[in-house]
């Protein structure tokens, strides 16, 4: 099966090489992206702070990345609004190599995609790599979960034990969700209030419902407009939570290589040159490096 | 966000035609028309061969004997560069065919010719997630219009006549994640629809609007706690209250969805729906029976309230998502009329109810080898093996290793999935399209949604004979005994009829229509129709001699998956188009 599919795909490379066909409609080659004089990234629909419309237009940390990206290469970007699947496998098919059943458009570049290389090169239950039709590359941004505590009503408890007693939201479906809803043996089950984004549940922070929220950092740090000294963030009593953090990089299509290879070097430059840190801080959230750079410095 | 939807062009002749067609139609469909339509052979008004979804035809014209004569007579290309599954169930009416196809299209043709008389293509926004492929399983008539669901979950109805649209209703939010592929029902002018969305985060409902204007007259949320309307008025909380079979505030998002449609006995006067899996679809999360998941549903047509229910697989485990059509019939037991039912379920056990209180009469397994239960309590109860229910997330450790993982017997994909069985009125057996297969399923921590760390499932699926994983089965529901079984190398995917012929058709993958000997199960007759067949086959007669139709074109959710199944169907094709057959005159 595998060694049918990579066979075909030479046979389609040698195609591409031969007639050197440009198509706007799907991933494109280096040469391509740069002749046509713009780029398109995948970005997720409604998600802030990294993607989302505000007055009508494209603005996120995952935008102005896109947008300092293009304007490095010296063309214009565009966005490929993309509606979450149920994983990120399914992403990968529908935004890099194959487009959605639909609409069968993909983008060249997509945006907050995991760097992680177990998932890289995670196999299915046969034995088959899930995600080899892509490359994932170019990590900018370590994401964590954390917790957002009102310490007026957690007091000084620092574990989770207090949610047996003080309601605490969630998005529904989110890793924290199934946490804290299946540990200590189910004891906080009936204290976990689940939203349908982790913005749903901070509105109901703020009018004191909830006692805590538990989501990703820069989603619980921009969906505070303002955070005073009882509000509190950090990752106290998620320490057996299955996965803490995460580096978050890019994907394009496996067979575009070097399209890969320069938006790596202009992320590289913008993480090592405090670019990249200057775009989380306008959306007041804290900027942490990819595990990658710690080893560097 | 508007949707605009257009019918293709429609040729001057074939306007005429439906024109001239017009002239001679009456009232349209009506109530009478669909309640009678297992007995009137001439037309085919509602899915399932009437609103009791039997799938039987008192014709006999083609019979056993000479049945291995049957040829085709025309065949109707679907077009266009949209393949895929094509699950439908044509319907006919005054010489007129309405059939769906994939990504939410219809067509009306000349019974006679097999010509197009018009097209509707409902325009599909991009951003729909459709879970199991852009499947249709068929339309509803009524009056002088058809209607049918869209893959973005509108009820759309046209005019039989011209195909345009006369109304249009929006049944869920598609960026919610709903959608819908069923067929309606027609039950007392009303056009009573469920919903799809399997997935995490929907309620399930069942609806019923107006079927001339599409306004809605009723709604019933399928999870307990939901409250149900009736003409604008709050009509009573499904289940009572919230939180009696649901952990915390879960019952909320509780899942449950109607994704196959019903069906409607108007002898007991009732709306059978089957309800999907609870969500999440890890067990442990959500302790409890999860009411109404998983689940046959009894409603009052006039009111929108549920009358009884019977739960096949309380506090799912296995993402069995046992929505199965509830197909009613009666029996005689000790000089007794029993008004019963049964169903399928995709957990493998196949169910006789008490139809008029939803009691447990009897069940069996009808597939082999089944290891997440043992069997049946006195009351329908599954008696589990704990040991086969998929492990606790909470026990999935940080050392990123996949945790426990269980062979379950049958895999999620169900012992029988959405495809019809049929009822013999002749024989008194039910066929069951089925399949042997099992899943290893776990939890996968090496997975990521939305940008996020995520806690996914992992699975593959298996199968558990070598020569076959389709089987075609005859169940006596009265013994409660098997009777006789095809087997099939590819899974079996579409719908089965019975005919007072003695014979009973259905299609496979590898593409054949096939024929079998209803007593027997005896192959008299199959033809390849060139692509694989997923669908529902109709009969009807005309002026002395009788047909048969059936729908042609490889997809729906078997291809999504890889492994050892895949192996099986690697080479089937994709196609769409409409096949109908006759015995030639000598």
């Amino acid at each position: 099966m595998g060694l049918i599919r990579m066979s075909l795909w030479l046979h389609a490379l040698c195609l591409l090489l031969a007639f050197a066909i440009a198509s706007t409609a799907h991933a494109r080659k280096y040469d391509d992206v740069i002749k046509s004089q713009f780029i398109e990234f995948a970005v997720y629909r409604d998600f802030p702070p990294y993607s989302f419309l505000k007055d009508g237009q494209p603005a996120g940390i995952d935008i102005d990345i896109g947008k300092r990206i293009a304007s490095e290469m010296g063309v214009e970007p565009r966005w490929f609004w993309l509606t979450a699947d149920e994983t990120v496998d399914d992403d990968l098919r529908n935004a890099v190599w194959k487009g959605s059943v639909i609409g069968r458009k993909v983008a060249d570049v997509m945006m907050r995609v995991p760097y992680d290389r177990e998932f890289s090169y995670a196999q299915d239950g046969y034995g088959l790599p899930r995600n080899d039709m892509v490359v994932m590359l170019a990590p900018y941004h370590k994401e964590s979960w954390q917790l957002l505590r009102d310490l007026n009503k957690t007091g000084k408890v620092r574990n989770l034990a207090i949610f047996q007693y003080q309601p605490i939201g969630v998005e529904l479906d989110s890793l924290p969700d199934f946490f804290l809803v299946g540990t200590y043996q189910g004891r906080l089950r009936e204290n976990v209030h689940h939203y349908p984004s982790v913005f749903a549940a901070l509105a109901d922070f703020k009018t004191g419902k909830l006692s805590a929220v538990a989501g990703m950092r820069s989603q619980l740090e921009w969906g505070l407009d303002s955070k005073p000294h009882n509000f509190d963030i950090d990752n106290d009593g998620l320490e057996s939570l299955g996965r803490k953090s995460w580096d978050i990089g890019i994907a394009i299509k496996h067979s575009y290589r070097q399209l890969g290879y320069a938006v790596d070097a202009v992320i590289s430059d913008m993480v090592t040159n405090g670019e990249m840190e200057a775009i989380f801080s306008r959306y007041r959230v804290s900027y942490e490096r990819p595990s990658m750079y710690d080893v560097e410095s | 966000m508007k949707i605009t939807c257009m019918a293709r062009s429609v040729s001057l002749a074939a306007a005429v035609a439906a024109i001239s067609f017009s002239s001679l139609l009456n009232a349209g469909v009506t109530d009478k028309d669909i309640l009678n339509d297992a007995t009137t052979t001439g037309d085919v008004v509602s899915y399932g061969l009437g609103p009791q979804g039997q799938r039987y035809s008192p014709l006999k014209i083609v019979n056993t004997k000479n049945v291995k004569s049957l040829s085709p007579i025309w065949s109707f290309s679907f077009g266009g560069e949209k393949q895929r599954g094509q699950e439908s169930q044509p319907l006919i009416k005054d010489g007129v065919m309405y059939v769906t196809a994939s990504y939410s299209r219809i067509y009306a043709v000349d019974i006679a010719s097999g010509e197009e008389l018009w097209q509707y293509d409902a325009r599909l926004p991009d951003g729909i997630m459709p879970c199991c492929d852009v499947v249709n399983r068929g339309a509803a008539l009524y009056g002088d219009l058809v209607i049918f669901g869209t893959l973005d979950a509108k009820l759309v109805a046209l005019d039989i006549k011209t195909g345009k649209p006369v109304w249009r209703k929006t049944v869920g939010d598609y960026q919610a994640g709903y959608s819908m592929t069923a067929a309606p029902l027609v039950v007392k002018g009303m056009v009573i629809t469920g919903v799809s969305g399997g997935e995490f985060g929907i309620v399930g409902k069942v609806e019923a609007r107006d079927a001339k204007t599409g306004e809605m007259i009723w709604s019933r949320p399928t999870v307990e706690g939901h409250m149900g309307y009736l003409r604008g008025k709050e009509n009573g909380i499904t289940g009572g209250k919230a939180g009696k079979t649901w952990p915390g505030d879960m019952w909320k998002t509780g899942g449950a969805a109607t994704w196959l449609g019903g069906t409607y006995d108007p002898e007991v006067d009732l709306l059978f729906f089957g309800t999907g899996n609870p969500a999440p679809w890890n067990s442990h999360l959500r302790p409890g029976d999860n009411l109404y998941s998983a689940s046959r549903l009894a409603i009052d047509p006039d009111t929108g309230k549920i009358v009884w229910h019977f739960q096949t697989t309380p506090h799912d485990g296995w993402d069995f998502d046992g929505v199965n059509e509830l197909v009613s019939f009666n029996y005689k037991q000790g000089g007794k009329t029993i008004q019963a039912a049964a169903t399928a379920d995709r957990n493998g056990f196949f169910y006789v109810l008490d139809r008029t209180n939803g009691k447990f009469i009897r069940g069996l397994p009808f597939i082999k080898q089944m290891t997440w239960a043992k069997g049946l309590n006195k009351d329908g109860t599954p008696i589990y093996d704990e040991d086969m229910r998929p492990g606790n997330p909470a026990t999935t450790g940080t050392d990123g290793t996949k945790g426990k993982s269980v062979f379950a017997v049958p895999s999620f994909l169900g012992g029988k999935n959405w495809m019809p069985m049929a009822y013999s009125q002749d024989t008194g057996y039910f066929y069951v399209p089925s399949n042997e297969w099992g899943m290893d399923i776990w939890n996968e921590p090496v997975s990521y949604k939305k940008g996020a760390a995520y806690l996914g499932s992992g699975f593959t699926i298996k199968p558990i004979f070598d020569d076959h994983i389709g089987s075609l089965k005859a169940i006596d529901p009265v013994s409660g005994t098997i009777k006789w079984e095809f087997k099939n190398n590819a899974p079996l995917w579409g719908g089965v009829l019975a005919t007072a012929g003695n014979l009973v058709f259905m299609g496979n993958p590898e593409g054949y229509l096939m024929a079998f000997d209803a007593k027997t199960g005896e192959l008299l007759y199959k033809f390849n129709t060139g692509s694989g067949i997923v669908s529902s086959p109709i009969t009807w007669d005309k002026d002395g001699e009788q047909y048969v139709t059936i729908v042609s074109g490889w997809g729906g959710a078997i291809p999504l998956w890889g492994g050892e199944v895949a192996k099986r169907i690697k080479n089937l094709n994709q196609g769409g188009s409409v096949w109908t057959f006759k015995i030639p005159k000598s």
